[in-house]
């Protein structure tokens, strides 16, 4: 099989002093569920930035989908990044004058055509129904990562990639989002989170560790949920 | 517009209402000060050039071929084309006369039309208002031996007419040494009733005075006009270097404006960096999430740019008000240079500053938080 997301020797260097990523290579099949963890500064986030085309490496190669990210040009990468992957961030980072359904329909509306039919029906599976014409001020924290959830998978992504989505949640809410992405997975997305949270590690088929911008050996999330 | 683009744009002004009136209120400052310098720059000009007219003529009408011009042929003057080209005219007869034995030059005048285009004229005394009253230089008086209230006669060939003086005329020109007398009376007195030596005319000065001189040899063939050179030039210089003031101090005042405008417009764009590069991240090319700040700029370089107009055009009708004690004619090409202005410097200023922005890679400005 094919890997989905293929990295080889990646590294990234940030003014010739700061060793961000150290020649990593990895891979990741479809359909698999990958947790990359590591301590703070070891390079998740970094990592995560250049599969989703929002930042250069310094030297080796991002394949995505079978597509060389680092030929494409400002606006291929812009259509790669509405086309091929859905993006959650720690802080969320909703338009604050847009209602929750508009925010979801804001990433409708980069990718073709924004359709209020369709974006609350993702508002709908992620559980907010009854929460789609709120301002992001008047939602808890659970739930305006929800509808970043939603806004991430509007355009049908082939991979979902998440920077610490469990960051900035209490533990009910890091529930409610983690048996999202359970459901999400078993229905065949592609996920890879960047996370601290040993929880949502253990969720995962397999985790990816970095220090210092290396990765370690990995292994599967079974033998982590066995310790 | 759709749906999206319009929630986009309203919400983000309706959210940031303050930012939004303080950089209105820059780019209708700016937008003011630009049109009510352009209005003054060209006010103040008329207006200047109109009183630079107050202070003399700047064309002479002689006979062309004949001796005389006839008085009747005044009505040319008063012609519809020639309404705004002239702005007062004096006609004139000059006779050589005797005075207590000495040769003196009388000049005969409508009194009441001279005073309008020589209003920097000196008289000790009065204007003469009847029919053997005289105005005489003082050169001609300390020659004659007059003074103010005195009687004399003055004689061309057979004729005599008594006079008394009423003012005492410093002009440091010509006049000084002429004794000014009604029209009629040296008509009369040497028997050229009707018939005019020349005419003295007070036109606008610059490129319209070479107009009004073609004008006026079209309308009056047996007239020749001339401009008084020293006169005109004199008036054409000090308006160019007015001009040159109002220009630089339009100039200055722009760029004081557009400063303000870019100061205010990158400061909402730096707030909002981390929108840019979420819409970025979010699939929206660089071009569409420049458009969207853009359209931003441009709704309020428009209002802007209007209520801007509004308050320059008050603004300079004040200014008008209180040096020229009148209001000041709207010169109607500053409005659209002042909207023009208004939504250029927002657009520029604000595209200038989400340039930048956009020229920051996503995850640069969203590791920031």
């Amino acid at each position: 099989m094919e890997p989905l997301i293929l990295l080889e020797e990646l590294t990234k260097n940030y003014d010739g002093k700061v060793l961000a990523l150290d020649r990593v290579s990895l891979q990741v099949y479809p359909g698999e569920w990958v947790a990359v963890m590591g301590a703070s500064g070891s390079g998740k986030s970094t990592l995560l930035n250049m599969i989703a085309a929002l930042d250069r490496p310094t030297s080796g190669s991002v394949w995505v989908n079978g597509e060389d990210v680092l030929s494409l040009s400002e606006e291929e990468r812009a259509r790669f990044r509405r086309e091929k992957v859905g993006l959650i961030f720690q802080h969320f980072y909703l338009i604050p004058y847009l209602t929750a359904l508009e925010n979801v329909m804001l990433a409708q509306y980069f990718h073709s055509m924004a359709d209020r039919e369709e974006a609350a029906q993702a508002v709908h599976e992620v559980g907010l129904e009854q929460r789609m014409s709120h301002y992001p001020s008047e939602l808890s924290g659970g739930e305006q990562q929800r509808v970043c959830i939603a806004r991430a998978l509007i355009n049908q992504p082939k991979i979902l990639l998440a920077d610490e989505p469990t960051g900035n949640l209490d533990a009910e809410n890091e529930e409610i989002v983690i048996a999202i992405f359970r459901r999400l997975h078993r229905a065949g997305l592609t996920l890879l989170f960047v996370t601290h949270d040993p929880q949502i590690g253990t969720q995962a088929d397999r985790i990816v560790e970095l220090e210092h911008g290396r990765i370690l050996p990995t292994f599967p999330a079974k033998a982590l949920r066995s310790i | 517009m759709s749906e999206m683009t319009r929630r986009i744009f309203f919400g983000s002004l309706r959210r940031r209402r303050g930012r939004v009136v303080v950089a209105i209120c820059a780019i209708a400052l700016g937008a003011s000060l630009v049109v009510a310098a352009l209005n003054l720059r060209y006010g103040i000009k008329e207006r200047l050039a109109r009183e630079l007219r107050s202070y003399g003529a700047n064309l002479v009408l002689v006979p062309r071929t004949e001796p005389f011009l006839k008085e009747r042929d005044l009505v040319i003057l008063e012609d519809k084309r020639l309404k705004d080209r002239i702005i007062g005219y004096a006609p004139f007869i000059h006779k050589v006369a005797k005075v207590d034995g000495k040769d003196v030059v009388l000049v005969g005048a409508r009194f009441s039309q001279l005073s309008k285009i020589s209003q920097w004229w000196q008289i000790e005394g009065r204007w003469p208002e009847k029919e053997n009253e005289a105005l005489i230089g003082s050169n001609a008086a300390s020659k004659l031996g007059l003074r103010l209230g005195d009687r004399f006669s003055a004689v061309h060939k057979i004729s005599q007419l008594s006079l008394s003086v009423t003012g005492l005329l410093r002009t440091g020109g010509a006049e000084e040494h002429q004794v000014l007398v009604r029209l009629e009376t040296l008509q009369r007195l040497t028997l050229l009733d009707g018939f005019l030596t020349s005419i003295l005319v007070s036109s606008p000065a610059g490129k319209e005075l070479e107009e009004t001189v073609a004008i006026l040899q079209r309308a009056w063939p047996r007239a020749e006009a001339r401009t008084l050179l020293q006169v005109a030039r004199a008036e054409e210089a000090l308006l160019a270097r007015l001009e040159i003031f109002l220009t630089l101090v339009s100039l200055l005042i722009l760029t004081a404006a557009g400063l303000s405008v870019y100061a205010t417009m990158s400061t909402a764009a730096l707030e909002r960096k981390v929108e840019m590069a979420l819409m970025r991240a979010l699939g929206g090319e660089e071009r569409r999430v420049a458009w969207i700040f853009a359209s931003e700029a441009l709704g309020m370089g428009l209002i802007g740019g209007i209520l801007g107009c509004a308050a320059g055009l008050l603004l300079s009708e004040i200014i008008g008000l209180s040096v020229f004690g009148s209001f000041i004619f709207p010169s109607l090409l500053s409005l659209p240079i002042g909207l023009a202005l208004g939504v250029g410097i927002s657009l520029f200023c604000s595209l200038w500053a989400v340039r930048r922005i956009l020229a920051l890679q996503p995850a640069v400005v969203l590791r920031g938080e």
